[in-house]
């Protein structure tokens, strides 16, 4: 049971949803549920009852749905695709096997049904599975917003996530290919990731991003610099990984900043492991 | 809320407020009290049902934005009064059930995956066990439930060349 209460509307399109957000303080998006409805039951988030709570339901807006051609041979996976429909693409498994796989790492089957790509993005506080691999892959986060439509790097939309009044529409993922991969260690109970690290190997070298042990979804371009064009053994990562500060990696439950760093060391040699043998 | 929820192939059309969960609804509202509580939050997939085809939490689910879809129960799986799907009855026959709180769960759970899987290649071992990262057992009992799947995804395979219509029954009723 759900001890705040709170308004409930279900937007016909993307433009009355984007009014509904706007004009209600207390507004929040609802799609598939799987990381609010948790939170709303814990009081790990709570609505602010001044407000005029509100959950403002895309989970029916048909213009978000879809995966189809994006931008420079790439994709464009519209945001309320479920972590289900990812995971199991045949365009993304060819041309995007870190978010496949990010994607396939969430949860359960019963939560990848209804979690949607858009709200595993935007997870405010949660490390979640899917930023981390849109990192590596390079991607853009499509926007929609008061000021019309806008897209962000990835990188960059881990740090500041949705601007308030705005909805993500879709992932851009660009043309990437098999040459990636993505490793993590859940937590037991959650499934959340203690770490997840995803890898992209490009002519101009790997590109590394850690989420979990690390305080959100982050490119580590020094690591990436002391590896250049390889060969990706493990004592070479694992060193890549030594040279990096300790304050980069967050204590967890359990965790201290040295095993963090190991783990997030032994799971890249894993993952830059299986994308050279993607393409090999 | 004024709203209509097609449970089990039924309308049921009542009033809900918008912070009740669909599993609330189902046993204190319907009286449908197959699906089980567990943890409330997402974890233990005791509340496992069908919404539009997919196997779901239900207490991830708000009441109101299940309206207009089409919600399946452990009570909706069996046409007739006491018969068992196939998917029941290869777990009954593989003891996959113990105390048998997690069961319903289990079984909407696990239906997903043997109708999805049914025109293809059986679930692999690893498979129908990643598949169970939803549902906790408190008795500890996959093993006799993994067994359970594997003879249910057997035995529809074998009918299948006899009688095609029959084991496509056997899938949708599972």
């Amino acid at each position: 049971m759900i001890l705040t209460d709170f308004d409930y509307v279900r937007p016909a399109g993307l433009d009355e949803a984007l009014t509904l957000l706007s004009g209600t303080r207390g507004a929040r998006l609802l799609a598939g549920g799987q990381t609010l409805l948790p939170a709303l039951r814990t009081g790990e988030i709570a609505l602010d009852p001044a407000g005029g709570p509100l959950l403002v339901d895309i989970r029916h807006v048909d213009e978000l749905r879809g995966i189809e051609d994006g931008p420079g041979g790439g994709l464009r996976i519209g945001a309320l695709t479920t972590l289900a429909e990812l995971a199991a693409h045949p365009r993304v498994l060819a041309g995007a096997p870190e978010l496949a796989a990010a994607a396939r790492a969430n949860g359960d089957p019963q939560v990848r049904n209804l979690g949607t790509v858009g709200g595993n993005l935007a997870a405010a506080g949660r490390a979640t599975d899917l930023p981390v691999a849109a990192v590596a892959a390079d991607a853009l986060v499509e926007l929609a917003g008061p000021g019309g439509r806008s897209t962000v790097p990835a990188e960059e939309f881990a740090a500041t996530g949705a601007p308030a009044g705005s909805v993500v529409t879709a992932l851009l993922a660009p043309a990437g290919g098999p040459a990636a991969a993505f490793e993590k260690t859940a937590d037991r109970a959650t499934r959340y990731p203690v770490c997840a690290t995803a890898v992209r190997i490009t002519s101009g070298g790997p590109r590394i991003a850690v989420t979990g042990a690390t305080p959100r979804a982050l490119r580590l371009r020094g690591v990436e610099d002391r590896l250049g064009g390889g060969p990706y053994t493990t004592d070479a990562v694992l060193a890549a990984f030594r040279a990096e500060p300790r304050e980069l990696f967050v204590p967890g439950r359990g965790t201290s900043a040295e095993y963090l760093g190991h783990l997030a060391g032994v799971l890249t040699a894993r993952a830059l492991a299986r994308a050279v043998q993607a393409v090999a | 809320m004024d709203l209509t929820l097609n449970v089990n192939g039924r309308p049921e059309k009542f009033a809900a407020a918008p912070n009740e969960l669909l599993v609330e609804r189902l046993r204190d509202g319907l009286g449908l009290t197959g699906t089980k509580v567990g943890c409330d939050t997402g974890q233990c997939g005791s509340c496992v049902v069908r919404l539009d085809d997919k196997s779901v939490k239900s207490c991830l689910v708000l009441t109101v934005a299940a309206a207009g879809s089409e919600v399946t129960t452990i009570e909706g799986i069996t046409t007739t009064g006491g018969e068992l799907t196939g998917l029941q009855e290869a777990l009954r026959q593989e003891h996959g059930t113990q105390c048998g709180f997690c069961t319903p769960g289990m079984v909407m759970a696990l239906g997903e995956l043997v109708e999805a899987t049914a025109d293809g290649e059986a679930p692999t071992e690893p498979e129908i066990r990643e598949w169970l990262t939803g549902n906790l057992c408190r008795c500890t009992g996959y093993h006799s439930v993994v067994r359970g799947v594997q003879r249910a995804c057997a035995a529809s395979r074998a009918e299948a060349p006899a009688d095609s219509a029959a084991s496509t029954a056997v899938a949708q009723e599972v």
